[in-house]
């Protein structure tokens, strides 16, 4: 069953489309990851999901309802939080969760429960304002699970935490996928999506540019990582190459998609070529790869690359 | 529409919880403490000098205004901390969340009266012969009826500026030029 379905949803604000009739479906149980840079139109997205945002055209659906009344109880379904964690900061952590359990209906033994999944219940008394930001990250993750929503809906839920705060929220994100939550995630942590999510949507100025199961957008494509004293002739080189598919720059080096898994085969044209790489080595292919390739983001980064590598 | 019972729980956990609160209504009932119990007032009992009155009693005639900077400290902020939109979240509609601050408005208006009125009346009951005259004369009546229409007007003020200028501080400087009126 679909739990949420847009179909073309448009937001346009004055000066930009944030949202450029994106298309997509959420399966009853994925683990979605929603990923694209910042300003791509995801809390956007997420905010017409959720009511807060008037789309400027097309529909969606939520857990099938798609009328304003309908969508009002559909929304008492889900469990979500947009951008940074929205509390009251003079509030001690279990009262800023009895407003949010009021709204919702649900008593005051659920509140405990939830404080003690996210392992805040010793610090529920201390006011909201007191917290670290992994502790606003796990109070915004129990207020979502209150109701026990059937979809949890989270918007950059690792966003500024350390790798700590990073797993915390990742183990409470993989322990509510167990319990068989639908979660839709939105975030621009790469390989942090890869690690939790079973299926992405790559947006990219607001439109979708990628869907798919992880496995698909990845791909199977094989790629190499080299690295030589001259960067901008690697490059021209390696673009010549008639076995490479792709060329771009990442932090590591030159990074090229090869239609073939000969990397002898490479060493020899570049040798061939005057070029003696000081690295070379294959690379599995990352979802920030296939990311980079379907929004073309790494264009800048390797422009800039190349000019520190050039002076 | 939800029951306003719930509406008006959440907002009495917010209001009660928050300093501003207490201290805005701890001031407006000093304020009228010192003016009911200084000479000329209800009663001489507290003996305090003369000059006080002549002093508090203006205060006492901006308690209205108390009310109009208590509600912009409360619902105001509501925006910057993006509570309001977390509110509409987890599943009230807009209409709901703004009929919640109504409620917070007649709860605080209904507050600010009978504080007024159990401290205007202390005087009679603790020293009955004191003052000379009833307990309740036709002109306290009127005064009673000004006042509310007084605090209504001033909390709608402080409401309509909260939610057209969204921030606490932003909206006390707007109503600034109100309260100089």
């Amino acid at each position: 069953m679909a739990v949420i379905e847009t179909t073309g949803l448009t937001k346009r604000f004055p000066a930009v489309l944030a949202v450029d009739r994106v298309s997509l479906t959420v399966e009853q149980g994925q683990v979605f990851g929603f990923l694209g840079p910042n300003g791509s139109g995801k809390t956007t997205t997420i905010g017409m999901l959720m009511g807060i945002i008037k789309p400027t055209a097309g529909s969606f659906r939520l857990f099938g309802a798609g009328a304003p009344r309908d969508l009002l109880a559909a929304r008492a379904r889900v469990g979500a939080t947009l951008e940074t964690p929205n509390f009251y900061p003079y509030l001690s952590g279990r009262d800023n969760l009895r407003i949010a359990a009021a709204i919702k209906g649900i008593g005051k033994a659920r509140i405990e429960e939830c404080l003690d999944i996210v392992g805040l219940r010793g610090r529920g008394k201390h006011r909201f304002r007191t917290y670290s930001l992994g502790m606003k990250q796990r109070l915004a993750l129990a207020a979502t699970m209150l109701n026990d929503p059937e979809l949890i809906v989270l918007d950059e839920p690792a966003n500024g935490l350390d790798p700590k705060g990073m797993k915390e929220v990742r183990d409470i994100i993989r322990l509510l996928a167990d319990r068989g939550k639908t979660i839709f995630l939105s975030s621009h942590l790469l390989w942090e999506v890869e690690r939790t999510c079973t299926h992405v949507s790559i947006v990219r100025k607001g439109r979708v540019v990628g869907t798919g199961t992880v496995a698909e957008i990845v791909g199977d494509e094989i790629t190499a990582v080299v690295r030589a004293e001259d960067d901008e002739a690697l490059r021209t080189a390696l673009e010549a190459f008639p076995e490479a598919t792709s060329v771009r720059a990442s932090d590591e080096g030159l990074v090229v998609a090869l239609a073939s898994d000969d990397l002898a085969a490479l060493n020899r044209y570049l040798a061939g070529h005057g070029i003696y790489v000081s690295h070379l080595a294959r690379r599995h292919r990352s979802l920030e790869d296939a990311f980079m390739d379907l929004t073309g983001e790494d264009e800048g980064v390797g422009q800039a690359s190349l000019t520190e590598f050039a002076s | 529409m939800r029951l306003p019972g719930v509406l008006a729980r959440i907002e009495a956990l917010k209001a009660v919880k928050r300093p501003a609160f207490w201290v805005t209504m701890g001031v407006f009932a000093a304020f009228n403490t010192i003016a009911n119990f200084a000479p000329g007032g209800g009663s001489e009992r507290a003996g305090f000098p003369d000059a006080w009155r002549g002093i508090i009693e203006p205060a006492i005639n901006l308690g209205p205004v108390f009310l109009a900077a208590l509600m912009i400290l409360l619902f105001a902020p509501e925006f910057r901390w993006r509570t309001a939109r977390q509110n509409v979240i987890d599943g009230l509609s807009k209409e709901q969340f703004y009929w919640a601050k109504v409620l917070l408005l007649a709860v605080l208006v209904a507050l600010f009266f009978v504080t007024s009125v159990v401290i205007g009346t202390l005087p009679f009951v603790l020293d009955p012969g004191g003052g000379g005259g009833t307990f309740v004369e036709p002109m306290d009546l009127n005064y009673m009826l000004g006042f509310v229409v007084a605090l209504l007007l001033w909390s709608t003020a402080g409401l309509m500026i909260s939610a057209l200028v969204r921030a606490a501080g932003a909206g006390l400087g707007s109503a600034l030029p109100l309260f100089h009126l």
